[in-house]
């Protein structure tokens, strides 16, 4: 059964999600950056928390914890875990 | 004697810096990675054992090595041209899964390669067990389990070393599809490296361009984005067999500590609560140890005035040794407690891993700004000094983010700013007022720098900023030994860099405030004197338009605090009578308004020289110095005509 492919922004503190790919245009830069941190096809994201202004979000991916901007996260698409 | 060199290669955060420290203790140089506009840092010390010399690089922490950041760049040129004899790659045992990536990489460029894993300890209580005996044969290269912190496995590790290991035949292998296109490719390139970092990234030859383009419609995705699928893919097969995860492990630590440390309701009240800590205790435990060396500069003076008197040395020599070199180095030397105080305390901060959550709690603000998260740590240093402040803008990715950052730093009050606040401030302002005026002044600073950052990004440095995304590393218990090498490094480098400019720069000032010959030290008849009477009507709208101000600002160049000792030589008169002499040349609106004028006009000349060897553009530099003046003048003047028109005057 496939999800609704949505954006990272999307998904609320304390749900997880799985990453499917990034939206065209994104950054090349950027991208090679995300992917070396792990966020590859397939791989788990967890979003932990959001910093006190409501942003960047606080995600965990591979054990480690980042934070990335809100409408940087928008570029990764991802399914509800 | 043999000779071994020996480079530290790793994430950031993974104890690489600490194990070098462990390594070679303080016998090590700071150096600057060469060919670079931009500095970073050389770490290079060396240890002997047995009969061996172990010449020891540390290298920046990188996430991989692809070479398309500055510390990236730096660490695969280093490591492809200059060939170390063994690679001691630092890997951070909690977090494996992504330290590995940069691991297979080296593993991929053929070098010989130890894995030291890192903070077992922290990895036992997460119920991480590894098994380095499988580890080391899956990856073809020895693995030994370390503790940077302390002693743990360094013996072993050093043997190792010694053994000159050979390089991994281990190498990632990707799927069939990719490795044919890699043979393809091998045959143009020369290597396999360099034939994996063109398909990743592309290149201008149209054949390879067409393998990338098959590629993308093969697996459906970029070549990268294929790349680092598999990478990951082949990490996740070998921790698979190596590690296990038991049930029994404590949940994340810091995600836990983070639910609070950056949460909606605590996250600024602890933040402000840090900070204001921290200055106390800088402030507080600093004073006194400023008076006492305050002191000695003037007992040190005194004795020289004494000695040079009874060996008849001319009047100039004198005015030279106290004036001129005891001064101008007692007044830089006199903030060095604070400055290492502050250092200090940062050090514990950062080392912990909150100045991290700091950026990341800022970025909202700093982000509207066209700046990073990031950028608010050299504001945050500014306070202190803006010497190390500005070189801490070194940590920023983009040049455009550092140039800003480097501009708006400086009006962020320094130390030196304070003692001028503290006089005029005594003198005009009484009672619960006086903490109000000095609170003013620092929050001016900050909403210049704010102001003037927003303008330049609208105007010089347009563009939106880097993308954010930032580790934020375990919190950990920082260690005494780190942080005292930590901010020992810092303070030196902030001594070193201050006396490199200070010394010409005190022997310019003393000649201007001594010549003509005969005239009184710093008095309106010497050079400077005259060049302040020159300028000091320029300042007449700002409210202090008379010389010995224009003096003063003349000889705050130097260090800003030096317009204190100004004002004293000025009017002949010792610090007691100095509240009557200015009582009648100012008034407390004029008052405010020259503080002001000090706190925002071009910073210091050392802070000026490391703007120009931050940025390597004297250009930059000088604009820096006028449009700062400029600032200066217009705030000051808002403020004086303004207070007029209130009826303050």
């Amino acid at each position: 059964m496939q999800n609704e492919s949505v954006r990272l922004c999307d998904i609320p503190s304390g749900s997880s999600a799985s990453v499917i790919g990034f939206t065209n245009g994104t950054n090349n830069g950027f991208q090679s950056r995300l992917l070396e941190l792990g966020l590859t096809r397939g791989s788990c994201v967890n979003v932990t928390g959001f910093a006190p202004l409501g942003d960047p979000m606080i995600i965990s991916v591979r054990g480690c914890q980042l934070a990335i901007r809100k409408e940087d996260a928008a570029d990764i698409k991802v399914v509800a875990a | 004697m043999k000779k071994i060199t020996v480079a530290l290669a790793g994430n950031p955060n993974c104890g690489k810096t600490t194990l070098f420290n462990n390594l070679t203790g303080m016998r090590h140089h700071v150096g600057n990675w060469p060919g670079k506009t931009v500095t970073v840092e050389r770490k290079e010390g060396r240890t002997v054992y047995d009969d061996t010399t172990l010449e020891i690089v540390d290298l920046p922490g990188t996430y991989s090595l692809s070479g398309r950041s500055l510390e990236e760049e730096i660490a695969v040129t280093y490591l492809q041209n200059e060939k170390p004899d063994v690679v001691v790659n630092i890997v951070d045992a909690g977090h494996l899964e992504r330290n590995l990536y940069v691991t297979i990489q080296l593993i991929e460029l053929g070098l010989p390669l130890v894995l030291a894993l890192n903070m077992n300890r922290y990895a036992d209580s997460e119920g991480i067990v590894i098994n380095t005996k499988l580890l080391s044969e899956m990856l073809g290269i020895p693995v030994v389990k370390i503790e940077a912190i302390d002693d743990t496995g360094k013996d072993k590790l050093i043997k190792e070393i010694l053994a000159r290991p050979a390089p991994s035949k281990k190498s990632i292998r990707y799927n069939r599809e990719l490795e044919e296109h890699i043979a393809e490719t091998e045959k143009k390139t020369g290597s396999r490296w360099t034939a994996v970092q063109t398909l990743i990234h592309g290149s201008d030859d149209s054949q390879i361009e067409t393998v990338r383009k098959h590629i993308t419609d093969v697996f459906g995705t970029n070549p990268q984005e294929v790349f680092a699928d598999q990478r990951y893919g082949y990490i996740a097969g070998v921790l698979h067999e190596a590690v296990s995860r038991m049930e029994a492990g404590k949940k994340n630590q810091s995600e836990r500590i983070d639910r609070i440390i950056t949460s909606k309701w605590f996250g600024f009240p602890i933040f402000l609560g840090i900070m204001y800590l921290t200055f106390q205790i800088v402030f507080t435990l600093g004073a006194p140890i400023m008076d006492l060396i305050d002191q000695g500069f003037g007992i040190l003076s005194e004795l020289a005035a004494a000695g040079l008197a009874a060996s008849l040395a001319p009047e100039w020599v004198t005015s030279l040794v106290c004036n001129g070199i005891i001064g101008g180095f007692g007044s830089v030397i006199v903030f060095l407690p604070n400055i290492f105080l502050l250092f200090l305390l940062l050090a514990i901060l950062e080392d912990s891993g909150y100045l991290a959550r700091v950026a990341v709690i800022m970025d909202r603000i700093m982000h509207k700004l066209g700046l990073h998260g990031k950028s608010f740590i050299p504001m945050i240093l500014g306070f202190g000094c803006s010497v190390p402040a500005i070189m801490a803008a070194r940590t920023l990715e983009t040049k455009r983010e550092r140039y800003l950052t480097i501009l708006i730093t400086p009006f962020m009050s320094c130390g030196a700013r304070l003692p001028v606040y503290l006089l005029l401030v005594g003198i005009f302002f009484a009672g619960w007022s006086q903490g109000l005026v000095m609170f003013s002044l620092y929050l001016l600073g900050i909403l210049v720098a704010l102001t003037t950052g927003l303008l330049l990004r609208k105007t010089l440095f347009k563009g939106e900023s880097s993308a954010f995304v930032l580790e934020m590393p375990p919190y950990r218990l920082p260690t005494i030994k780190g942080v005292l090498i930590h901010a020992g490094e810092r303070s030196w480098e902030f001594l070193r860099k201050a006396g490199v400019i200070i010394f010409p720069a005190v022997l310019l000032m003393w000649l201007l405030a001594s010549l003509p010959f005969g005239v009184e030290y710093a008095s309106s008849e010497s050079l400077i004197g005259m060049a302040g009477s020159a300028i000091a009507p320029v300042f007449a709208p700002l409210g202090f338009g008379f010389a010995e101000a224009g003096v003063a600002i003349l000889m705050g160049l130097l260090a800003k605090e030096v317009v204190v000792g100004a004002f004293g030589t000025l009017y002949g008169v010792g610090d007691e009578a100095l509240g009557d002499v200015l009582m009648n040349v100012f008034t407390p609106l004029s008052a405010y308004s020259f503080m002001v004028f000090i706190l925002l006009y071009m910073p210091c000349l050392a802070a000026m020289f490391t703007i120009k060897q931050e940025t390597g553009s004297w250009k930059l530099t000088g604009l820096a110095a006028v449009g700062m003046c400029v600032i200066a003048g217009i705030v000051s003047f808002i403020i004086y005509q303004g207070g007029v028109l209130l009826g303050f005057a």
